[in-house]
């Protein structure tokens, strides 16, 4: 027999950990397989052939692990967070294949690698990374099944055993994993989880818009698929994409080239509102993936903001229409809007009144701005001049002629600006993409001493017919420009959708689709492209299901929960009187399932019965007697049953060791022994009759 | 033979316990805890609850898969002292799902855990229990103890079976030869170890001589080119040989090894054997039943009680 480890068990587990690894492999090297594989095929070989693998020293085992991690720390990717934390444990994970003889061995290494499985769901935790992660939990925990199924060590298995064993194994967890798939879900739906969070690693990626914006800042967001938000409208009205702008954060402070938003207006309590208006009103339903910035999205422009679940979470609003948590969104949120659509088809005339309009300042220039761009300025200031004053409607409308008549052209990829961004941008090379145009007319228009800020957010978005919502991605990034017009108020103008736009082959594309990079080579309309966006749209229909109802679930969704079902009253006791409320009827339907899995064959069940009434008349069974014999000693002692128990022992003999009948057959003969078993019924305590019975002492 | 036994004693309760490797597992849960909730991530945190309810799950199952477990048979060879001693048992399940990873032990014995692996429905297996040393004597146990640890190995289902066990160790046979006394009814010289001729054990052959039986001949033996060769037989009322007490000397366990080894050493040239003890006399038979009663009776020789101190004045 063997000595080693069995191959398949090893593969299994070789398999599971490959898995692991594949989830985690982001922040890894590429060059990662290949000392990996070899320590995998240093231990498969020997036990392909059935022998022993050699058993190393120590200081070779623990040389192999000071060597991976170097190797690993001088990439310089691994850092003390999350993604050092999983490098370190995929060391150790392969390196213990150096040393895998026992039970415990193999136990060692399931438990690392479901660790590294589930740190991977730390980071992403959308639902093909989910799905992903139960695959890779099932084929370990499938092993482990495996051992104790067949044993450890020993020969392979005759092949005439009727599935291989790997499957028999995988069904068994799969039926596991199953089976106590309800209870997971009452579990995660009642445990409420702790306040308490230990604040490890807490610089965790931003991502999104950001409220700081230089040259170029927005490029590489706009090159990425990434989903931003969904937005689902609860009335039936829904907007066109190209009409949705969504607010996130304004920039007040620039120096020519850079702006950002003022410490004074991040932190001050606003209370501007919305005018009475007569444009539509509109209320959504917006699931934001974590950011990590503070502020919330909203459709421009926003009248209200409220959770969708509880309110335990305050949400404030700042100068600006800009509404943020007190803390940065680390998780999925959910959020319901109330806004009125901003039409944008009328730069001059889309506006957005406000109530309050105080200090900040919105027209201050802290640095020095190029000669040239300070001429470009005055020249529109003088060609916009009302009674000597300068007209703001006018001076829009001119600036977005001057962008007109001068054949700018949009982009994503303008090329190298230079130190002067705004200087070439607008002067020379009259080619860039959102961020420019928004920077650059909002720098002329507070050059001419008008108010005027950016807004960093997104435009636009994909509709989903399926789900009925609009997905929104990194890809829509944008940013616009406000303008406040006195007498009227702040007043959107988004100089993008003045410009022609200029794909990255230099094909001209209509401008309402310039902000979406994804849509210039969608408008190609190949079969695949069609075939992809259907598939695509169907499994983000079921990805927005569950980023809504699993990612978004938190301490207010419990809480809402408790209320639902009635048993908000009972204060902190409620989640545990929801798990025992829920729990039980699941526990016993559990039990039943394992209670069929246990049942006997009904023959031999009826012959226990059997003899357990003779054996508690005083008659037991011994080990070694058959049913005829145990009949006929019955029928000696109980001489008022001799012919119901002979005639049931003999049925079921015939059931059980017999030639197999046809099931009506079958069925009938087991109710008659069922009839009979039921008949026999010794008196208690009787004393069987001496005599005959001595001799078979 | 218990006729009038009123019912038979309950099976013990299944019961569970946590193995080495579950505690190993439960660190790691531990740890995934702790990143979930610093990292808000719902994803782990469903991750670990499913975790959670296989394990819990995995209980249940081994729970009932030891349920269905029983004992056909069982059997305790009698074997000598320095023997290796094993107990034959048969397990068999009737529940259709079957049994995985089953487990035999003797608490009592403290017996180490031999693995029987899988008992597919409506079949039994067969399994020697190796049992370490005990020293002689009749020993009792009452319980054998099964487990699994299917199907993860994270819970171990373990339940004691109520079996009466009975292991009888002879004194291991040691000691210098030939000692038997010849038995007494018998006097006269010269009739010391030799084998009076009779009609019922069979006893080796001699050399054809004229006048035997023609069948007491041994065919056989002259087809294989042997020489004509008789059968030779002895009788039961032949040469008895008495083991006796009284002359051993050294402990009690050095004079029973001394008379096993004279009981084995007869019983092989074929004698009838007797027995006389200190307070007990086994008259001479044959035969290994025989045999086998007067090592019990050695075996199961009460032990020395270790004598008292004595008290300090």
């Amino acid at each position: 027999m063997s000595s080693d480890l069995r191959f398949s068990t090893l593969l299994g587990l070789i398999v599971g950990m490959a898995l692991a690894t594949i989830a985690f492999s982001d922040p890894l090297p590429p060059w990662i397989p290949l000392p990996l594989l070899a320590l995998a095929l240093w231990r498969l070989l020997p036990a392909w052939q059935g022998r022993r693998p050699p058993v190393l020293p120590q200081r070779v085992k623990i040389g192999t692990i000071v060597l991976l991690a170097l190797a690993l720390w001088s990439t310089g990717r691994m850092g003390l967070g999350i993604d050092g934390a999983g490098a370190g444990f995929i060391i150790l994970l392969w390196s213990k294949l150096l040393e895998m003889h026992q039970r415990r061995d193999l136990h060692a290494t399931c438990a690392i690698a479901l660790f590294v499985v589930a740190a991977e769901l730390l980071v992403s935790q959308s639902l093909a990374q989910c799905l992903f992660a139960v695959l890779a939990s099932l084929t370990l925990l499938s092993v482990l099944v495996q051992v104790n199924l067949v044993g450890l060590v020993g020969d392979p298995l005759p092949a005439t055993a009727p599935w291989p064993t790997w499957v028999r194994a995988g069904r068994v967890s799969s039926v596991l994993a199953l089976q106590a798939a309800p209870f997971a879900l009452l579990l995660f739906l009642c445990v409420p989880r702790p306040a308490i969070s230990p604040g490890l690693d807490t610089k965790s990626v931003q991502t999104g818009v950001s409220d700081r914006l230089a040259a170029g800042g927005l490029s590489e967001l706009v090159l990425s698929q990434q989903l931003a938000f969904r937005v689902t409208f609860l009335s039936d009205l829904h907007p066109e994409p190209a009409q949705c702008y969504w607010r996130g954060v304004i920039l007040t402070d620039t120096d020519g080239q850079i702006w950002w938003r003022n410490a004074n207006v991040r932190n001050l309590e606003s209370h501007d509102h919305l005018a009475d208006d007569s444009s539509a009103a509109i209320d959504y339903e917006i699931t934001l993936l974590p950011t990590n910035h503070p502020w919330l999205f909203t459709l421009d422009c926003p009248a209200a903001i409220d959770r969708a679940t509880g309110s335990q979470t305050p949400i404030v609003q700042r100068a600006g229409f800009v509404f943020q948590c007190t803390d940065v969104i680390g998780s999925t949120r959910v959020y319901r809007g109330h806004s009125r659509l901003v039409p944008a088809s009328d730069p001059v005339h889309s506006r957005i009144a406000s109530e309050s309009y105080r200090v900040p300042n919105y027209r201050t220039v802290q640095g020095e701005v190029d000669p040239e761009v300070l001429a470009v300025a005055r020249e529109i200031a003088q060609r916009s001049q009302v009674h000597g004053k300068i007209d703001a409607r006018r001076a829009i409308t001119n600036t977005l002629d001057y962008f007109a008549r001068n054949h700018f052209v949009y982009t994503l990829r303008p090329g190298s600006m230079g130190a002067d961004a705004m200087a070439t941008f607008l002067l020379h090379s009259r080619r860039g993409f959102c961020e420019h145009y928004a920077s650059a007319f909002t720098l002329l228009m507070r050059l001419m001493d008008l108010d005027a800020r950016v807004v960093v957010g997104y435009w636009g978005g994909e509709w989903n017919p399926l789900g009925n919502f609009m997905t929104v991605r990194q890809s829509n990034a944008h940013a616009w420009s406000e303008v406040h017009v006195p007498g009227v108020g702040w007043v959107r103008v988004d100089p993008t959708t003045m410009v022609e736009a200029v794909d990255t082959e230099g094909n001209v594309v209509p401008s309402a689709d310039a902000s979406d990079a994804r849509s210039f080579h969608a408008a190609s309309g190949t079969w695949m492209a069609r075939h992809l966006q259907w598939v695509s749209q169907r499994w983000d229909f079921i990805e927005a299901q569950w980023d809504r109802w699993a990612l978004a679930y938190d301490a207010d969704s419990l809480a809402d929960l408790e209320h639902r079902v009635g048993l908000g009253h009972l204060g902190p006791f409620a989640p545990i009187a929801m798990l025992c409320i829920g729990g039980t009827p699941l526990v016993l339907l559990i039990m039943w399932v394992l209670r069929r899995r246990g049942r006997v064959d009904p023959a031999q069940r009826q012959y226990r019965r059997l003899c357990a009434r003779l054996a508690r008349a005083g008659l037991p069974r011994q080990p070694h007697e058959g049913p005829l014999a145990y009949a006929a000693r019955a029928a000696a002692c109980f001489p008022e049953l001799a012919a119901v128990v002979e005639e049931a022992a003999t049925l079921y003999a015939r059931l059980r060791y017999g030639p197999s009948q046809p099931p009506p057959e079958r069925q009938a003969a087991l109710a008659r022994l069922a009839r009979l078993v039921r008949r026999v019924r010794p008196g208690r305590g009787r004393v069987p009759v001496a005599g005959p019975l001595a001799t078979l002492v | 033979m218990t006729a009038a036994v009123a019912r038979p004693p309950r099976a013990g309760k299944v019961r569970l316990r946590t193995t080495g490797a579950m505690r190993m597992l439960a660190l790691v849960v531990g740890l995934m805890v702790v990143a979930a909730i610093n990292y808000q991530s719902n994803a782990a945190w469903a991750m670990v609850m499913l975790l959670v309810g296989m394990v819990g799950l995995s209980g249940l199952h081994a729970r009932r898969a030891l349920a269905s477990v029983g004992i056909a048979a069982v059997a305790c060879d009698d074997t000598f002292a320095q023997d290796q001693a094993h107990v034959r048992l048969i397990a068999h399940t009737d529940a259709i799902a079957g049994v995985a990873d089953l487990a035999v032990a003797i608490p009592a014995w403290q017996t180490p855990t031999v693995q029987i692996g899988e008992l597919r429905a409506g079949r039994s297996l067969e399994v020697s229990v190796p049992v370490p040393p005990l020293g002689r004597g009749i020993h009792h146990a009452t319980s054998i103890r099964l487990s699994t640890r299917f199907p993860l190995g994270l819970i171990e289902a373990s339940r004691e079976l109520p079996v009466e066990l009975r292991l009888v160790i002879y004194p291991q046979p040691l000691g210098r030869a030939g000692g038997q006394l010849p038995d007494p009814t018998l006097k006269g010289a010269g009739l010391q170890a030799q084998p009076l001729p009779g009609a019922d054990d069979f006893h080796g052959h001699r050399r054809y001589q004229e006048g035997d039986a023609q069948r007491q001949i041994d065919w056989k033996a002259h087809a294989r080119g042997q020489p004509l060769l008789v059968k030779r037989f002895t009788s039961s009322a032949g040469a008895a040989r008495w083991c006796s007490w009284d002359e051993t000397h050294g402990d009690q366990e050095a004079r029973l090894s001394q008379l096993a080894l004279w009981l084995l050493e007869a019983h092989a040239q074929g004698a009838a054997i007797g027995l006389r003890l200190r307070h007990e006399r086994i008259s001479p038979g044959q035969g290994a039943a025989h045999l086998r009663a007067c090592l019990q009776a050695l075996a199961a020789h009460p032990h020395e009680v270790p004598a008292a101190p004595a008290l300090a004045p």
